[in-house]
């Protein structure tokens, strides 16, 4: 389980406060208006915004004190998720390791990966040649290929076409039930994913409401 | 964790311990010394003529400077016209040029025996020919400045002072110098401290004892009189001056200038008021900075070309320029990326800090080590390239930084998250990101160095022959035509190395 415990997360001029809980394997849609809190929300689980109070932790376990790189989490931004200089396979490679020397059973894992999200006939091309939609599908084989239970996704579609976005939203959900991860996802169009999720958090004015999707 | 974060810190650390080493060295080898001259009986009156000559010649050259630079990037700003880009371009060369091409440039227009000179009666040598240089040399760097500043004047700005019918100088007073100001004192400063420490020109254009500057008096006092104390002396006394100067601008100074396109205002209006003055600017740049170097290619003749070319002096020249040059950018740049490696804010401090220290102070100090140590040619040859290196520092650090700001603007998260080390991060992200940018740091500081005649006069002995200082001499026994061919030579293997360094950068890129 997350567990958010009255985390409080000072920003410029305002607070943010968070509190809820979301059972391992659950999908949650944070949605809520511009500049309400909801990214800032993300930063503070994956460990890129310090927090002034409260506890943030999974199963059990306080994810406090914790480089982002050691936290059970992998999260997609807005944008920049790849690296636009590096091929497919490089950008995979890294999410297994820095030094991208792959052992035959890693290497396979990432080919898996590539089948899945059918992008195997992209893998010796650089990101540069890549649609938006190839890319996020780069960075999402990235962030299964890490093997962190929990996925954060901050609007990584939101640049996309409608078609292509719902497809992504999709392909999430499916990753989401296919690996057993604990998924939150912020949206600026909560109504295209309120039936594939299980609870939604609404944001204002950086307080949180929890509720279950009906 | 303790171990990765060890490991994270090394390259920086490495290349501090090594800016830090090649710093206190010499300044110890010095102060060595200022303890033992401290007993003798100093010249302080001469000391105080040389002090003010320094300071004066500094001033004005700073102050034409500025007022020139002033007046040429407000009209290149805001004036479009044919070859306004080569113009600029022009410009910016001359700023990394050689400074005894400058020098050149100045004695075959403006001497007794010059194009412009000869129908002017004047004393040339001495003030005059130091300020005829160094606004040759520093104007561009200010009118840069002002172009870059005034580029970031709003354009609804601009367009509200036209509906309000501002004048010229209403436009000048409510915008253009609220824009100019906060980086021209900065870079005022910055022009102040290279005119103090002008060594190349001062030394070629001085003209006698009552053009002594610091630099040129510590350079004496070593070879002519072999007096380590009032060398000793005077490069303290420099160093106190400069770091009293550095330190008042140092948070400003790097900050104050940078390369990339100057585009045209396109929005301000051309006013017909100012068109004859601007036209008029136009051309005094023109004659100014593009003529002399017009005039050198004009008289210059196949004969001295000839001569030039056959001499076996210009070949062993060119063999330790290379040298140097290859190993004092390839070092400078290296320590530049190792201080930008880590995180710690004492690294970049570190590498600003070279630009406190006068580069004479560092060649008094190599010159004590050599003459108690051994002065053997490689010895010297070394202790060039290393001076050399880290006066390139600062500025391959300025070159470095926004590839390095925005690689970790764009993918810093990423790589957070995927937990690479400061060694994967370098190697997949910065490394192909900075290509370009370490390819032109790469070439600017081998034009530095190749050009550079202060620590190689200082260094000097008779087995030691760099191209500046082949170029001195042929300036010094007035063999001016030669000199020109060397310089030009100078010049070409700087850009050749320049555009080899970019094609390759294009190359790793495709």
């Amino acid at each position: 389980m997350l567990s958010v415990d009255n985390v409080v997360i000072e920003r410029d001029n305002w607070q943010c406060r968070f509190n809820f809980q979301l059972t391992a394997g659950q999908m949650l849609l944070i949605s809520g208006a511009s500049g309400a809190g909801k990214s800032t929300l993300l930063d503070a689980l994956a460990g890129f915004t310090a927090i002034r109070g409260g506890e943030i932790s999974w199963q059990g376990q306080s994810l406090l004190g914790l480089e982002p790189a050691q936290r059970p989490v992998s999260m997609l931004f807005q944008q920049n998720n790849v690296f636009e200089h590096l091929s497919v396979a490089q950008n995979l490679a890294l999410g297994i390791s820095g030094s991208r020397k792959l052992r035959p059973e890693q290497q396979a894992r990432v080919t898996a990966i590539a089948e899945r999200l059918q992008i195997t006939d992209q893998l010796n091309k650089r990101c540069t040649m890549l649609s938006g939609g190839q890319q996020q599908r780069v960075a999402l084989g990235r962030a299964l290929l890490m093997q962190r239970p929990l996925l954060l996704l901050d609007e990584p579609f939101s640049a996309l076409d409608k078609t292509t976005r719902l497809t992504m939203q999709a392909l999430v959900k499916e990753m989401h039930d296919e690996f057993g991860l604990t998924t939150l996802v912020v949206s600026h169009q909560p109504e295209e994913m309120q039936a594939m999720v299980d609870a939604e958090l609404y944001v204002d004015k950086g307080e949180a409401n929890l509720r279950q999707a009906p | 964790m303790a171990q990765r974060r060890q490991l994270t810190l090394q390259p920086s650390w490495l290349a501090t311990a090594w800016v830090v080493a090649a710093l206190v060295l010499p300044i110890s080898a010095v102060l060595s010394m200022f303890w033992q001259a401290s007993a003798e009986p100093m010249p302080w009156r001469w000391i105080g003529n040389i002090i003010q000559f320094t300071l004066l010649q500094a001033s004005l050259s700073t102050l034409g400077s500025v007022l020139l630079g002033i007046v040429i990037g407000r009209t290149l700003a805001r004036r479009s016209f044919i070859g306004r880009n080569w113009l600029i371009a022009w410009l910016d060369a001359c700023f990394v040029m050689p400074g005894l091409l400058i020098v050149l440039a100045i004695l075959l227009t403006w001497s007794p025996t010059g194009a412009v000179g000869q129908f002017l009666d004047w004393k040339f040598y001495g003030l005059p020919a130091i300020l005829l240089a160094h606004w040759f040399f520093e104007t561009p760097l200010i009118a840069r400045v002002v172009m870059q500043q005034m580029q970031r004047i709003p354009e609804a700005h601009i367009k509200q002072a036209q509906q309000l019918g501002l004048t010229d100088w209403q436009m000048w007073r409510l915008l253009d110098w609220p824009a100019i100001r906060a980086a021209i004192f900065p870079v005022a400063g910055l022009v102040f401290l290279i005119c103090m420490t002008s060594f190349p020109v001062v030394v070629s254009l001085g003209g006698g004892p009552g053009s002594t500057t610091l630099e040129i008096a510590i350079y004496q006092a070593l070879h002519y009189e072999f007096d380590f104390y009032l060398a000793t002396w005077l490069a303290v006394i420099q160093l106190a001056i400069g770091v009293l100067l550095a330190l008042l601008i140092l948070r400003h100074l790097l900050d104050s200038w940078g390369a990339g396109p100057i585009n045209v205002q396109r929005s301000r209006p051309e006013l017909t008021s100012t068109r004859y003055f601007d036209g008029l600017v136009i051309l005094v740049c023109l004659a100014y900075w593009l003529a002399p170097i017009l005039g050198l290619l004009v008289k210059a003749g196949w004969q001295p070309l000839l001569d030039a070319m056959s001499s076996a002096k210009l070949w062993q020249a060119t063999g330790q320029t290379l040298m140097i040059a290859t190993a004092s950018a390839m070092l400078g740049v290296m320590l530049a990326i190792g201080l930008q490696a880590g995180r710690g804010r004492f690294a970049m401090f570190v590498g600003y800090t070279v630009m406190l220290v006068p580069s004479m102070m560092l060649a008094t100090g190599a010159f004590i080590i050599l003459w108690r140590y051994g002065d053997a040619l490689w010895q010297r040859l070394a202790a060039i390239a290393l001076l050399n290196a880290l006066m390139i520092v600062p500025f391959a650090i300025k070159l470095l930084r926004p590839a390095k700001n925005a690689a970790q603007a764009r993918y810093g998260r990423q790589m957070t998250m995927l937990g690479l080390s400061q060694w994967q991060r370098w190697r997949w992200i910065y490394w192909p990101k900075m290509a370009t940018a370490i390819a032109g740091a790469l070439g600017l500081a081998f034009m530095l160095a190749a050009g550079d005649l202060g620590a190689a006069l200082m260094l000097s002995s008779h087995d030691l022959n760099t191209l500046p200082l082949r170029l001195y001499r042929l300036i010094g026994a007035r063999q001016l035509e030669q000199a020109l061919w060397v310089g030009a030579w100078l010049v070409f293997i700087g850009v050749m190395i320049q555009r080899l360094l970019a094609w390759l950068a294009r190359r790793y890129h495709a």
